[in-house]
């Protein structure tokens, strides 16, 4: 029994998503905008907040990759994937997943090269700068691409 | 200057508090749903339906090996009155 299960299953946006959807959307967006004001934080030369903030958000995400999009991923897109490939409804969803695989690994890269010492030297980045704008950039069409698969998921089908 | 960075410091860390308090409901609402590790999604059934055709069930036919007990259970001594 879950301890939160008074909450309703249905969503709170007004679609036609579940609750989880909806919860996935608003906490993908927040940490979008911690994503951008941590950027600020590195312009501030504010490089620890900076680093706990950026390392964070990766970590919740990877935890919502696990529990709610992945499992989706896999129930409703991966079976019809090669069948279906034309429909919006997937279309969206895989290329939303290759970015968002691409991002978080670029992410999980960064964030072991700028805050351990496990990697080798030749496998570790040279230009920082580079690396981690590339990566903000990704993320938001990471970002862009999420939004855009629940349109077509939970809006799109209904208008 | 310096109380500009600070606020700015504490909305990350609000942001990304926000973000971990709404991971954390997320999970204390659907923990007893996630599939444990090595569990096949419930779904899969539905998806692979062609994969799982049985041999369908006429109504009124009756399966031979459960035509013996109907019978006995119809003379059982102690329901007779």
């Amino acid at each position: 029994m879950s301890v939160l299960a008074f909450i309703p299953v249905k969503g709170f946006l007004g679609t036609g998503a579940t609750f989880g959807a909806d919860l996935n959307l608003v906490v993908q967006l927040v940490m979008g905008a911690a994503l951008i004001a941590g950027a600020l934080l590195a312009k501030k030369r504010r490089y620890k907040a900076h680093g706990i903030c950026q390392t964070a958000v990766l970590l919740l995400n990877l935890l919502m990759i696990g529990l709610v999009m992945w499992p989706s991923f896999q129930q409703q897109v991966k079976p019809a994937l090669s069948k279906v490939l034309h429909k919006w409804y997937y279309e969206a969803a895989a290329i939303h997943a290759v970015l968002g695989i691409a991002a978080e690994l670029l992410g999980l890269y960064i964030v072991t090269v700028a805050g351990t010492n496990v990697l080798p030297q030749w496998l570790r980045l040279k230009n920082w700068k580079l690396w981690m704008r590339t990566e903000l950039v990704l993320w938001t069409i990471v970002l862009a691409s999420g939004v855009g698969t629940y349109y077509a998921w939970y809006l799109a089908p209904f208008r | 200057m310096y109380n500009k960075v600070r606020m700015l410091e504490l909305t990350v860390y609000g942001l990304v508090g926000l973000a971990a308090i709404l991971v954390v409901a997320f999970i204390l609402r659907y923990d007893d749903e996630f599939p444990s590790a090595g569990e096949t999604f419930q779904f899969n059934l539905i998806n692979n339906a062609d994969l799982n055709d049985s041999k369908s069930i006429e109504p009124g036919m009756g399966i031979a090996q459960f035509r013996g007990t109907v019978v006995k259970r119809e003379s059982w001594p102690y329901l007779a009155p």
